[in-house]
């Protein structure tokens, strides 16, 4: 087990190593003077070349990908042109947002979806299945901004119940939590209920109601835990993307998280930013799927012994 | 004999969008206290949907839509749900026939045993690893206490069919239903295996309903036979009878089929023909189509089974004395 997932642990480095190396060559080849940028349209070509040459912009690629990651292992992933702080700064500050969307938007989406996928399952085909199945469609099929903004009108300008915007009370969490998790909720239920079905069917289904548990006990015993095993990892993967940055729910609701901080960096050219919000974002993905991994050897014994 | 188990004139249909299916269409099976019967025919013939009816095990779109299932003199068809949980398991248990799905994959071999005790009896978890531990000793698996935590996946095939029997009599059953047991296994492991549950059966003296298209299986374990073909029971007899005098011409048919080294030149025989539709039966005789004893009464009408003494009944209007001589 321990060995499973130290071998998880490395196999995750090779992988982190490509990702930067790709997302710093496709900043690379971007066009635009990255100093241009920096010092504002009016600089002079002399002083645009000079302050290249100090910050080694001429120097090779690989030796520029070799400085970046070594400043990165260090914790420096340079400055930003635009608000000129630090980016690791920048992304301290933005993060514990997303992290606060994330976890509540998560928690909403696994508390309605896995219920909800075991009750359509149970009650297939009948009126709750279909009600609980349209529910989910319309969560992931809507696009984010347009509920979220349906909310926003029901819940705060109409009922007043709930701020529109901002990110400074418990309060400020409900709305944005319920939109970004409903499409999770959705697509959880629906993985839920079929793998569900799917299980439902096995011999070792039939063995436990030839003992004489009860309908409750075989679902909830011995289906549910096969059956969640690859939901396991879609939730996993769902969590990762919200840590990355939910970019619509971020911007409708006016949360300062990661997701903001890429568009505005898109915005405004600003690629240190841009490039360490990017390379912050893909490695919590990564370290997702590999906590997924890690996870599901917790649930299926036959990935512990490989 | 005390009969444990009388199933009279059961059917159950299969409601399918094609038709009504009568998988089991009136059979009745008796098993005495302490008795192996065995339940033969070929795939399809209703032998595993007789077994699951039994148990009511069935699930949409199967249903049991007449008979009776005396457990003891008690009808398990009027039982409601809640009463046939308390049997399912625990008076009647059932093996399946394969060991290599029949078993949790999340979940240890003696953790999946000690439930069906936590389930029927006031035991603790304590007690019930106990008890396990002991019933992998009976069973004959080695190193009782490492193999109750052991995943299905760690236990050979043969393993996880003890698992399996050690589940089906840890909580004494009056009757135990083995569903081809031995079908998935390969030869030694089987005579391992039916030699287990014949000494299992002796010390405990649980009645068992063998249902196999193994004739050999029969021979090996059953006192009695009932041969089934496309949802009715064609022959039921000893098995020493059925073997020496076998009555009906698909029994004889089957027995035929059995490859002989003693025949080295001889093509193998079989009957010919296919198992008829059930959707789409042959009015008369179902077996009239393949049997090579027809006569024209066999078109027309269903034969009865007629009683040729000592217990032996055969449904052939070959056995009709007043049709025959007169």
């Amino acid at each position: 087990m321990t060995k499973y997932i130290i071998r998880r642990i490395l196999t995750a480095i090779p992988i982190m190593i490509a990702v930067v190396f790709i997302i710093f060559m496709l900043l690379q080849v971007l066009p635009g003077n990255p100093i241009s940028i920096m010092m504002g349209e009016k600089a002079k070509p002399a002083v645009i070349e000079r302050v290249s040459r100090e910050l080694g912009l001429y120097d090779p690629v690989l030796v520029r990908f070799g400085r970046y990651v070594w400043n990165a292992l260090h914790g420096d992933f340079g400055r930003s042109y635009k608000l000129n702080r630090q980016v690791s700064d920048l992304i301290k500050l933005s993060f514990p947002n997303t992290v606060r969307l994330a976890i509540s938007a998560s928690l909403f989406a696994w508390l309605m979806g896995i219920p909800a996928g075991i009750i359509s399952a149970i009650k297939r085909n009948k009126f709750v299945d279909h009600f609980v199945m349209a529910i989910a469609l319309v969560g992931i099929s809507s696009p984010v901004f347009w509920g979220a903004m349906l909310l926003q009108f029901v819940f705060g300008f109409k009922l007043k119940l709930l701020p529109l915007s901002g990110y400074n009370s418990y309060k400020h969490m409900i709305l944005p939590a319920i939109i970004l998790g409903w499409a999770s909720a959705g697509s959880i239920a629906r993985m839920v209920r079929s793998n569900l079905l799917e299980v439902m069917k096995n011999d070792y289904i039939r063995t436990a109601r030839s003992k004489g548990l009860k309908p409750w006990a075989v679902v909830y015993k011995h289906a549910l835990k096969n059956s969640l095993m690859p939901v396991v990892t879609l939730m996993a993967i769902q969590f990762a993307g919200m840590l990355s940055g939910a970019v619509i729910t971020e911007t409708v609701f006016g949360i300062g998280g990661i997701g903001r901080l890429t568009v505005d960096a898109i915005n405004n050219r600003d690629m240190p930013l841009l490039q360490g919000a990017t390379i912050f974002s893909t490695l919590i993905i990564i370290i997702g799927n590999m906590a997924a991994d890690i996870m599901y050897s917790f649930l299926d014994p036959r990935i512990r012994d490989r | 004999m005390k009969k444990v188990l009388e199933v009279k004139n059961l059917k159950t249909h299969f409601f399918t969008q094609k038709g009504v299916v009568p998988a089991v269409d009136g059979v009745d099976i008796e098993v005495g206290a302490g008795e192996v019967v065995g339940i033969v025919g070929e795939s399809g013939c209703g032998k595993s949907v007789t077994a699951m009816s039994i148990l009511q095990l069935l699930q949409f779109p199967g249903k049991t839509v007449d008979g009776e299932v005396l457990l003891d003199g008690e009808d398990l068809l009027l039982k409601s749900p809640e009463e046939m949980y308390k049997y399912r398991g625990n008076k009647i248990s059932m093996i399946f026939q394969e060991p290599m799905t029949s078993l949790n994959p999340v979940y240890t071999v003696g953790k999946q045993v000690a439930e069906i005790l936590r389930v029927h009896t006031n035991i603790s978890k304590v007690e019930a690893r106990k008890k396990v531990i002991q019933m992998f000793e009976k069973v004959g698996i080695p190193e009782p206490i490492k193999r109750y935590d052991a995943y299905p996946h760690q236990l050979s095939g043969g393993l996880r069919q003890r698992v399996m029997i050690a589940m089906a009599i840890i909580c004494d059953p009056v009757l135990m239903i083995a569903d081809e047991p031995t079908t998935a296994l390969d030869v030694t492991i089987e005579a391992q295996i039916l030699y287990l549950m014949k000494q299992l059966q002796k010390d405990s003296g649980t009645s068992i309903v063998m249902i196999t298209h193994n004739l050999g299986v029969v021979a090996e374990v059953c006192d009695r036979v009932y041969v089934m073909y496309a949802g009715k029971v064609m022959e039921t007899t000893d098995v020493f009878t059925l073997f020496e005098n076998p009555l009906h011409p698909y029994t004889s048919g089957l027995l035929n089929s059995i490859p002989k080294l003693t025949r080295v030149d001889e093509d193998l025989y079989t009957i010919r023909g296919i198992v008829p539709n059930l959707l789409n039966l042959p009015e008369g005789c179902r077996f009239c189509p393949r049997c090579d004893r027809a006569m024209k009464i066999c078109t027309v009408m269903e034969p009865p089974l007629y009683d040729v003494g000592d217990g032996h009944q055969v449904r052939c209007f070959l056995y009709d004395k007043e049709l025959m001589n007169g």
